[in-house]
């Protein structure tokens, strides 16, 4: 076979070929695109074997996460020679098979739908949020004529308001009933429907603004067009410029795995990256649109009690002076939102100075008992439960300490992360000195005599253990100032000063540590674990 | 022309038209004194295995009657048994082809004997279930069928224990809603099922996955009409009307500029000419006949001239690029215009179109556009070509055969009678030059 094949890779870039789930089984099948071979799990069909071979076949409602509608009529290609094109979304492959999907028949289907598709599209991609990810965009540079020969009046469609998140420019949409089959398919619900027949078909809801599931991002997500339209990130900036690191969502335990897409050194928009373990293509409107709570309230300095500037070095030498006069009376904090790597240093720092730890299940130190779980969100809303059990040596709980509190007993009190309430920040005025580090301002930090500045998620690295027990590291997104410190910065510090342990540069030299004195997580080391995150051999409580 | 050749037996009764039938076979009474009524029935039950049945219906070679004229003995073989799951019979009722009548016809005159058909077919492909699925319009057709099944029920032809042979079936009456789709079988089944009116990918084919994912049989009404006939005198009986091919009669519903229009039944393999010359005859307006879709509005129009001598099969008509689809002839002369008869029938397919697949959804409205601004008088001599492309962009890329139908016979309209479409051009060519 002479020339190039044709890749996804060569037309859209390393990381941006689909993730297809190819059915199960021991069997496989052979068979050939344009020459090409091509082997597959039996039960696959030509479509999701060639795009897991990286091989493309234009298409539009084919989604790797939903059934195969075969309405689009892009992947046309040609079967055994028969003499009509089949969809190869729906045609299962076979051993033998000879398909062909370069040939000029094909093409000139191909041009043909893309005529089809165009002539009501209103070709607004200047102003389009989905210009420069958007299907019909690619595939027209790709497999269009570059021509129209329709001279009529477009169709056209009022714009639709969904919801307080969505809403849609029908004009721009080409029926391919993704959205449809996403809510009937994944989420369960059947509030999209096609309206009206022929060239008037709608989709939409039948009533306008009642739309209210927890999973409206990924509509905006599966259209392969710029019709259903986030409102978050409405006319925000052009796709084009963000660029994308990997994160992992915080709302809840299930650890839906994220692409953070920044502009300038902001975060634009968080959406699902694929991941068949964890998340599939999906994930919650929580975890999609409350992410910028995390930017509310923001703890930007370090302080004293009474509202009292003080300066970083100031801070720490506080700290350590509060860590080594302690004694007996020393207690810490962690909250289940902080990372592995972080837990393991707090925890070896008040363990190395006497002291006891214990965990915090934020926010409201509880799992809320009226939120349930659905398809992905979970009811524990910590990203990272069962990554702070495991690490937690010797662990109190924060009852216990709550009771040594109350007793008198502790003198010194060391809270990362943790946001308490107003109830138990009550309860701690005869705690002496309370260091609280921390992001946001909550009954913890109000409490505090010494406040250190901590980051959220997106300004540093790190690592979960998701409610499934999987161990995943997501990369820092946004650049801190040049003086400020990670948790794990204050920490090192900390520990260093006290004598009790060795300096931590990154995250890297933190989690070699973890991995050196945890069990679950021996073996391991922060650079080498997968994208898809690796499953820990501690209890899952799914 | 191929060997398959009428074999000019004459005097042969017909099979669904006879003159009882003519006068009407409603009641259970009119059918059983006149018309043989469930002796069929009982044969196959008292003394043929349903393996036997199929066999004999697979002898008869009798094709479809909906359209697409696939044998209905090779059909029943198709759905695969022991599946653990029921299997459904559905007969196809929603006769909505424009020209197409015949069914109507049938569901008036002999409601049992479909009643009947439908019996020994879901005795053949073991349905305990079986579904009669009418167009909206068919209200008065639909009181024949529904008291015909309760007359049946009432004689132990149709519930439990059906003549005391312990095989039970029912028959559901299921009414559409008005959607012309619902007639394609997939659709048919969507609607049955609640769901919007549209056509399922296939594979999987509805004899695997059909009803409510279980295997399904969809016949047409005139094709389950004939299986009494066939089972009381045997396959070979049946395939000796018509052709070797093409066997049996078929009812032609003829229509248009013709002096006697209604329901024929024709024995496959005579020519055009014995039915529309001798049968119906000849033109209504003492005008030469121009042209005719000869099997409904959605099979490619013929010119006059074509079906000189030529004799009534599927091959035949094959052979001259267009079907005998639902036996709809419509017949047009001299006086009739092409340009407008192509854009009464674009229209109403493309108001019909379902929506779901690209060609079939953009493609009806823009090959009605551009014939109706060539109508209109503006359009250019581009515009024809355009209209063959866009339908030949549709044609064969399609979920469905609805696609092929729409835009089939607009592409062979504008290559045979080009001429006059470039006349209506040629206005406003001659409007623009003024």
């Amino acid at each position: 076979m002479s020339g190039t094949r044709k890749t996804l890779k060569a037309h859209m870039g390393e990381g941006i070929a689909p993730v297809v789930r190819l059915p199960e089984s021991d069997e496989t099948v052979t068979f050939t695109i344009d020459g090409w071979e091509v082997t597959a799990p039996k039960g696959s069909t030509i479509l999701q074997a060639a795009l897991s071979e990286g091989i493309e076949i234009p298409h539009f409602c084919y989604h790797p996460g939903l059934s195969a509608a075969g309405n689009c009529r892009m992947c046309l290609v040609q079967v055994d020679g028969r003499p009509k094109l089949e969809p190869s979304c729906i045609i299962p492959a076979a051993d033998g098979m000879e398909i062909v999907s370069s040939a000029e028949n094909v093409t000139e289907a191909r041009k043909a739908v893309m005529e089809f598709l165009l002539l009501n599209h209103p070709l607004d991609c200047p102003w389009c949020d989905k210009a420069g990810e958007c299907m019909l965009q690619d595939n027209t540079f790709e497999y269009s004529s570059g021509k129209t020969r329709h001279r009529m009046v477009k169709r056209t469609y009022p714009l639709k308001d969904f919801s307080d998140r969505l809403m849609m420019f029908g004009d721009r949409c080409i029926k391919c009933t993704r959205c449809i089959r996403f809510l009937r398919e994944i989420e369960g619900g059947e509030e999209f429907a096609l309206y009206n027949r022929g060239a008037d078909v709608d989709v939409g809801t039948y009533l306008e603004h009642n739309l209210s599931n927890n999973y409206q991002g990924c509509l905006a997500d599966v259209c392969p067009v710029g019709s259903l339209i986030s409102k978050q990130f409405l006319y925000h900036s052009r796709v084009f410029f963000l660029e994308a690191s990997l994160g992992i969502c915080t709302g809840c335990s299930a650890g839906c795995n994220l692409y953070v897409d920044r502009y300038e050194n902001r975060v634009a928009r968080v959406r699902p990256r694929p991941n068949l373990d964890v998340n599939d293509w999906w994930m919650c409107d929580i975890g999609r649109y409350e992410w910028d709570t995390l930017l509310d309230n923001r703890i930007l300095s370090p302080r004293l009690k009474a509202g009292e500037a003080v300066d970083g070095e100031k801070a720490l030498g506080t700290a350590v002076e509060a860590l080594k006069t302690a004694g007996d009376g020393l207690a810490g904090i962690v909250s289940a939102t902080a990372t592995c790597e972080e837990a393991f240093l707090f925890d070896s720092m008040i363990r190395g100075m006497g002291g006891v730890t214990a965990p915090w299940y934020g926010p409201q130190g509880r799992i809320d008992p009226t939120d349930k779980n659905d398809f992905l969100h979970r009811k524990d809303p910590n990203p990272n439960t069962l990554g702070v059990e495991s690490i937690l040596e010797n662990a109190s709980t924060f009852d216990d300490i709550l009771t040594r509190i109350e007793s008198g007993s502790v003198t010194t009190l060391f809270i990362l992360g943790a946001d308490l309430t107003d109830e138990i920040a009550g309860k701690l005025g005869g705690v002496a000195q309370i260091v609280t580090i921390t992001s946001s301002e909550s009954p913890a930090s109000v409490a505090a005599s010494l406040v250190l500045p901590g980051t959220i998620p997106f300004e540093k690295s790190g690592t979960f253990v998701n409610g499934d027990g999987r161990l995943q590291r997501f990369d820092q997104a946004l650049q801190l100032p040049d003086d400020a410190l990670t948790e794990i910065g204050i920490l090192s510090h900390l520990i260093t000063e006290c004598g009790t342990g060795e300096p931590c540069e990154d995250t890297a030299e933190a989690f070699a540590a973890l991995a050196g004195t945890v069990t679950a997580f021996k073996g391991l080391s922060f650079s080498t674990i997968p994208t898809g995150g690796t499953l820990l051999q501690i209890r899952g409580d799914a | 022309m191929s060997a398959d050749v009428y074999r000019g037996v004459e005097n042969r009764e017909p099979i669904l038209m006879t003159p009882e039938a003519v006068e009407g076979l409603v009641t259970l009474e009119e059918y059983r004194s006149k018309g043989a009524g469930y002796t069929a029935l009982e044969k196959a039950l008292k003394t043929m295995t349903p393996e036997e049945v199929h066999e004999e219906v697979k002898t008869s070679n009798l094709r479809g009657r909906g359209g697409a004229g696939f044998p209905a003995g090779v059909k029943w073989g198709f759905a695969p048994k022991d599946t653990g799951k029921p299997t459904y019979l559905v007969c196809n009722g929603d006769e909505g082809e424009p020209g197409t009548f015949k069914d109507r016809w049938l569901l008036r005159q002999t409601p049992h004997r479909l009643v009947e058909g439908v019996l020994i077919t879901s005795y053949a492909i073991g349905c305990n279930q079986a579904f009669i699925y009418l167009r909206q319009e068919f209200d008065r057709e639909a009181v024949r069928i529904r008291s015909a099944i309760e007359e049946a029920r009432e004689s132990n032809l149709l519930g439990k224990d059906i003549l005391g042979s312990g095989w039970d079936c029912e028959i559901t009456v299921f009414m559409g809603a008005g959607a012309y789709i619902c007639g394609e079988e997939t659709a048919l089944l969507n609607s049955i099922e609640g769901k919007r009116g549209m056509p399922r990918v296939r594979p999987p084919f509805p004899a695997i996955v059909g009803l409510y994912g279980c295997p399904t049989i969809i016949n047409n009404v005139e094709t389950l009409s004939n299986i009494p006939a066939i089972i009381n005198n045997g396959g070979a009986w049946y395939a000796s009307y018509g052709t070797e091919k093409s066997t049996g009669t078929r009812l032609f519903s003829v229509s248009g500029r013709i002096a006697n229009p209604g329901v024929y039944e024709v024995e496959m393999g005579v020519t055009w000419s014995a039915l529309l010359d001798d049968l119906c005859g000849g033109p209504s307006r003492e005008k030469p006949f121009k042209a005719l879709y000869p099997g409904g509005s959605s099979t490619p129009i013929l010119k006059a001239s074509e079906i000189d001598d030529v004799i009534m099969t599927h091959e035949a008509a094959f052979e001259l690029g267009t079907f005998l689809g639902s036996g709809a002839t419509i017949v047009l002369d001299e006086d009739d215009d092409i340009v407008d008869v192509v854009l009464n029938l674009a229209t109403f397919y493309k108001h019909e179109s379902c929506g779901q697949c690209t060609p079939c959804r953009e493609g009806c409205r823009w090959m009605v556009e551009i014939l109706q601004r060539i109508a209109d008088g503006l359009g250019t001599m581009d515009d024809l070509d355009l209209l063959i492309d866009v339908a030949d962009h549709i044609c064969g890329n399609t979920i469905c055969a609805f696609g092929d139908g729409a835009a089939g016979p607009v592409a062979t309209a504008v290559k045979k009678f080009r001429s006059e479409f470039e006349a209506r051009v040629a206005v406003s060519t001659a409007r623009g030059s003024e």
